[in-house]
């Protein structure tokens, strides 16, 4: 079922969201929270995308944003709007991105403020949006605080129905029967409550309700995490026959990778708020590009004993929101980070310190007593050391940085230069870091990546990093 | 090594209820070996927790022991239970009343098993972790409930050591980079024995070369204590953990506790400082002070690993220890603990709803399904032949990676009321392969080497056609 | 159990309403004074089952009428406090931001004020009638309410039925009302109960030490016990008895609060089919 050519239903671009981080109830701190920080997304007409990612990736919040359940800090979202317009914005936004414009006046602006305000759905007034709404839903991950424990099952469904004036009571009552029945559920569940019904059953009925109004576009907030395995099954396959059913389409979210590359066409991969990687979902998982990617799939356990596969191993953490790394999000646990990825001098002090302190590099051992390192700024730092410096030691030290490097310190790929500076206590050495450069997302071998490791023609690094980087990933 | 560490049998375990009893064990039989990785695996309610709640006799308010025997290493734990509790039946209704003397007998000797011999971790670490104590305090605590002789072993060895022959063992062992074992050999033979797994410690850290960590060991010699501490340990040693009572008094006074117990409480965090260092903490010194809501999923899950190992206990029971963690820093808690299992050699029963990671890490697998265990197999038998229709129901649903079939094949139904359980096997309700006989209690048969299952289909041993 | 003291109280206040005389009371506005034995009475059945009180009044009969009377302004406070309080605190965490601030403020204003003293001052300010002890504690009283609604109505909102129901298309108020405003209901339900209990005591303590209605001879539970109090040590049960009638009011509110919290859980309402 190739929907590679099929329109876009749901495009969002720009998308931003900052949460402002509260000390106490009510002073509100200049700190956010970065959740979701300038993703593009798009959704074709009966296509299934799967978003996926770890906790704090933001994957939760892009859901709400989507559905325009939650009002963004920037972006457009645009619903069933004229594909070539939308196109058009997104081109602009991009080029926008990339040259900032000088004045208010840019034209770039004016077309694209003209169009966001006809068609961004979080512009739109009441009329507009209840027409949104009406096309559109979704199914929360837990089915057991997703239903009013006070409805009955019959008048959780018949909600959407009556808010939309779908019809007479008779009218929607035969509705609710229909889509109890399409969703496997017998009419004895009309009159229950939530729960006396199993999380499997409440699922169905949350999906029940989604249906209610005929929407074109439904979010899955990890409909199945909170089941087990049986009825996860059983719930994916009402998932598959619906959609079939009524050319639905699907933003489905999970962190279960191995479910969603049973249901999804395209997958799209968050980190740290923002896309990664995105494409076919069958390209993404045969042949990964972002690092993340081929960490994260690589993680996933497989439920077959006989299957060897080597794990990559993340070190370090998902990083903090509120302050999240510059550059490349990824860079402080990416095995090939290297110079433009996003080091700074606070990251990457430390490990030069290292170098000459820790004994392993003989020869700088004149050079291990340090007296004061400082940060001049985020690419410069200095390092004052008790004894004389010699051009020797220099190279000394680019020899024993270089070997640190192919070890896996990545940090100090970004030394650009080091100088000797003559200062009153013993000599000073000051370490130059290359500026890094914020990765963009770029079309590779069809899909979508957001990494210095690539340009448009492939991979970008020498050769050996090629192997290593798909050598370390078998299907 | 024969016999093996674990043998549950028999055990049967229900939960009385104002509206009637919840038979939520039936009659669970399986056996731990030595150094083996024993899976549990099955969806919610099948019991699985109550299991290893029931090996730790930690079964909760409302719950017994019906029957049953739990064997740990040659202990039955389960001696008294007939003893434990009454069962009275009135006006229709089950009452469930406690003898109140056998269960403190009962806790008292548990204390003595659990934390040092068996160990557990939960899926939720917040939870178990208590938020008002350091990651520190909490481990050392453990470090000095259950390991107060090596504590002082390794004070005395440092305060007898000597420089010079440390720093002989140390350079030995860096050169021809020993095992662990071969250096608890060496040590022992110049008397240091106490100090092996401190000198290991240092050898196998990755921050300083190797200079460095020759001077650190022979360093240790240089910490020594004074006299009275020396005393105080040396008579600590001989009452096993007692304290005499000619100190008690004095070690309760606040500030000269400290030259006692100073050394001890000293010595324990630094054992908890090796020991995040081992499940690989990052960070480790700060984290020691740290608080568990100042850390993330992945590393309290590695604090109560650490704290789980601390007595090196001969069987470890994780319930669902990686559940909550994303799958990145699930790879990587997969990881340690089998790294720790090699390291170790303990038993491990590993408790999951996920097929996956059960595959990951173990080596025999029991399945369970509504309070029985329906089949047990070696783990590759298991996944290449599974005999039991629910095991098969259940391989079938999952989403196969790298198969992209369209439709998972789903069990029909839902999982029954355990307290009115179907007569005789409980998937009777929903087995495609159900028959008359299934409406009495299955046998437990072997259907090959290894391989036992609880069904009808199987009676002789072999598989029978409908 | 505790449904069935309330009930019995409940049916003594109706009672009084309509046919005192069923239970023995002949004036249920008044208390009927005997000028003749002025001394307090011990309890003699089967004349004065509770003995009388000064002046020479029955206290069986007083009260009984005293129990509705009571009942009827406890009620009164509870209910006027706690549509005030849940209605602003509702309001309060729909509209959050600025208001929700300044109503919450306006609550913390009076929710630090003691009853006592503030009950004082509104005597002294509107006059020492039965109805201005009622003003000053619904005053006091619905700061609660409005704090615990508004807790209740903040994490309800958060609810995933909540937003789906706004993905369903379906207006704020409309989530405020049939959605919000039940299940915030419940937990307020019991503590109504609860309070229905403490308010008597307050009440009767606020009459006790000296509001009292213009009609002296109003049959009210505090009224009475002030009255006795001067023959407390050689005449105990002219404060005994109505000391009991508030004591046992209030077990049994509490009670009713927390039959009333199962009854109310929507787990059973189903049993009820």
């Amino acid at each position: 079922m190739s929907s590679s050519e099929r329109e876009i239903l749901l495009a969002g671009v720009g998308l931003k969201k900052h949460f402002p981080v509260m000390k106490g109830k009510w002073t509100r701190r200049a700190k956010h929270v970065h959740a979701v920080d300038g993703v593009d997304i798009f959704v074709r007409k009966g296509e299934v995308v799967g978003l996926v990612g770890e906790s704090g990736c933001g994957k939760t919040t892009l859901g709400r944003l989507v559905l325009a359940l939650l009002e963004p800090t920037e972006g457009a979202l645009f619903f069933d709007a004229p594909e070539n317009g939308t196109r058009r914005y997104a081109e602009i936004r991009g080029d926008i991105d990339r040259n900032p414009p000088r004045n208010k006046g840019d034209r770039r602006f004016l077309e694209a403020h003209s169009f966001e305000r006809e068609f961004s759905v979080f512009r739109f007034g009441r009329k507009n949006r209840r027409h949104f709404r009406r096309n559109t839903h979704i199914v929360f991950q837990d089915p057991n605080s997703s239903l009013d424990p006070r409805m009955l099952i019959k008048e959780i469904i018949a909600e959407p129905l009556k808010a939309y004036h779908y019809g007479s009571r008779k009218e929607i009552q035969q509705r609710v029967l229909s889509l109890l029945s399409q969703c496997g559920l017998g009419p004895e569940f009309m009159d229950r409550l939530p729960h006396e019904l199993s999380g499997g059953l409440r699922q169905r009925v949350a999906i029940a309700r989604a249906l209610a109004m005929s929407p074109k576009f439904i979010v899955l907030d990890e409909p199945t995490s909170a089941l087990d395995v049986s009825v996860q099954a059983q719930i994916l396959n009402l998932l598959k026959q619906l959609r079939c059913d009524f050319d639905l389409s699907f933003l489905f979210i999970s962190h279960h990778l191995v479910v969603v590359r049973h249901m999804a066409d395209r997958i799209v991969v968050m980190y740290a708020g923002q896309i990664v990687e995105s494409g076919e979902s069958e390209q993404v998982f045969s042949h990964p590009l972002h690092p993340y990617t081929v960490a994260l799939l690589s993680a996933v356990p497989i439920a077959d004993p006989n299957a060897h596969r080597e794990r990559i191993l993340l070190p370090g953490e998902i990083p903090d929101l509120i302050n999240p790394p510059g550059g490349c999000r990824f860079h402080p646990r990416c095995q090939y980070a290297f110079e433009f990825c996003g080091w700074s001098a606070q990251e990457t002090l430390e490990p030069f310190t290292t170098v000459l302190t820790s004994g392993r590099y003989p020869e700088l051992g004149r050079l291990s007593k340090i007296v004061r390192p400082s940060i001049i700024d985020s690419y410069n730092f200095e390092i004052v050391v008790d004894g004389k410096i010699s051009d020797n030691d220099v190279q000394a030290i680019y020899g024993a940085i270089r070997k640190e490097t192919e070890e896996g310190v990545r940090s100090l790929s970004a030394v650009e230069e080091i100088r000797i500076q003559p200062s009153g206590e013993g000599s000073t050495l000051a370490v130059k870091l290359h500026h890094y450069i914020d990765p963009k997302l770029i079309n590779v071998e069809g899909h979508w990546v957001k990494c210095h490791l690539y340009n448009e023609n492939g991979i970008k690094l020498t050769s050996q990093s090629q192997a290593s980087l798909h050598g370390k990933y078998e299907t | 090594m024969d016999e093996p560490l674990l043998k549950v049998e028999g055990l049967r375990i229900g939960f009385v209820t104002r509206t009637g009893v919840i038979q939520a064990i039936d009659d669970v039989s399986f056996e731990i070996n030595s150094g083996e990785t024993f899976g549990l695996v099955g969806e919610t309610g099948c019991g699985k927790s109550q299991t290893a709640m029931a090996i730790m006799r930690l079964t909760p308010e409302g719950g017994v022991i019906e029957n049953g025997e739990i064997n740990f290493n040659g202990n039955n734990l389960t001696k008294n239970i007939k003893h434990e509790f009454v069962l009275i039946k009135k006006n229709g209704q089950v009452r469930l009343k406690r003898n109140k003397s056998e269960l403190k007998r009962l806790n008292t000797e548990m204390g003595k098993i659990r934390g040092k011999h068996i160990s557990m971790i939960f899926q939720e670490p917040m939870t178990s972790l208590n938020p008002l104590h350091s990651i520190g305090k909490q481990i050392s605590e453990v470090v000095v409930k259950h390991n107060l002789d090596e504590i002082i072993d390794r004070i005395l060895s440092r305060d007898n050591s000597d420089g010079e022959q440390l720093k002989e063992m140390a350079t030995l062992a860096i050169r021809q980079k020993v095992t662990r074992e071969r250096l608890l050999e060496l040590a022992r033979t110049k008397g240091m024995e106490g100090l092996a797994d401190q000198i290991w410690f240092i050898i196998n850290r990755r921050d300083i070369g190797s200079d460095q960590k020759i001077q650190a060991v022979s360093d240790l010699a240089e910490r020594r204590i004074g006299t009275v501490t020396r005393k105080f340990l040396t008579t600590l040693k001989k009452t096993q953990g007692k304290i005499p009572i000619k100190y008690r008094v004095l070690s309760k006074i606040p500030l000269v506790k400290n030259r006692f117990m100073g050394a001890i409480v000293e010595e324990a965090r630094a054992i908890s400082y090796e020991l995040l260092s081992l499940v690989d903490m990052p960070n480790a010194r700060t984290v020691l002070d740290q608080y568990p809501h100042e850390l993330s999923g992945g590393m309290r899950q590695r604090a109560m690993i650490a704290m789980s190992i601390a007595a090196k206990p001969r069987l470890v029971i994780a319930d669902e220890p990686t559940s909550a963690l994303d799958v990145t820093v699930q790879a990587q808690i997969l990881d340690l603990l089998r790294d720790l299992k090699k390291a170790f050699g303990a038993s491990v029963l590993f408790i999951s709803h996920d097929f996956a990671v059960i595959a990951e890490i173990c080596d025999r697998v029991g399945v369970m399904y509504a309070g029985n265990i329906v089949e047990i197999a070696d783990l590759k038998e298991l996944f290449a032949n599974p005999k039991h229709p629910y095991t098969q129901g259940l391989l079938a649903a999952i989403p196969k990676y790298g198969d992209k079939r369209e439709t998972l094949l789903a069990i029909k139904g839902t999982v029954p009321d355990l307290m009115h359980p179907p007569e005789g096997c409980r998937f009777n309700t929903r087995c495609p392969r159900a028959f008359e006989k299934c409406t009495q209690k299955p046998p437990w048969v072997s259907v090959g080497k290894e391989h036992m299952v609880l069904c009808w289909l199987f009676e002789d041993g072999q598989d029978h056609v409908e | 159990m505790g449904l069935a003291i309330v009930v019995a109280y409940a049916a003594i206040a109706v009672i009084d309403f309509t046919y005192p005389q069923l239970i023995g009371v002949e004036n249920a506005y008044s208390m009927i004074p005997d000028y003749v034995n002025t001394v307090p009475q011990p309890p003699a059945w089967p004349t004065h089952p509770f003995g009388t009180t000064f002046p020479g009044i029955d206290l069986y009969q007083a009260i009984m009428a005293a129990i509705r009377v009571d009942l009827w302004y406890s009620f009164l406070i509870v209910l006027v406090g706690a549509i005030i309080g849940i209605t602003l605190g509702v309001l309060a965490a729909y509209f959050g931001g600025y208001i929700d601030e300044l109503l919450m403020r306006f609550a913390d204003i009076f929710l630090s004020i003691p009853y006592l003293p503030f009950a004082i001052a509104v005597g002294f300010i509107l006059g020492r009638e039965l109805s201005d002890v009622s003003i000053a504690l619904i005053l006091v009283w619905w700061p609660l309410y409005a704090r615990y609604a508004r807790g209740q109505a903040l994490s309800v909102k958060e609810s995933a039925f909540v937003e789906a129901a706004k993905a369903s298309g379906v207006g704020s108020w409309r989530i405020m009302i049939r959605h919000v405003v039940p299940n915030v209901l419940t937990p307020i339900f019991v503590q109504v109960s609860l309070d229905l209990g403490t308010v008597v005591q307050i009440f009767a303590a606020l009459t006790f030490i000296g509001f009292a209605s213009a009609n002296a001879l109003l049959p009210e539970l505090g009224a009475l016990i002030s009255r006795g109090f001067q023959y407390a040590v050689t005449a105990p049960w002219v404060v005994f008895f109505p000391g009991m009638a508030i004591l046992v009011f209030a077990i049994g509110m509490n009670l009713l609060g927390d039959g009333l919290r199962d009854a109310l859980d929507p787990k059973y309402r189903t049993r009820r089919r």
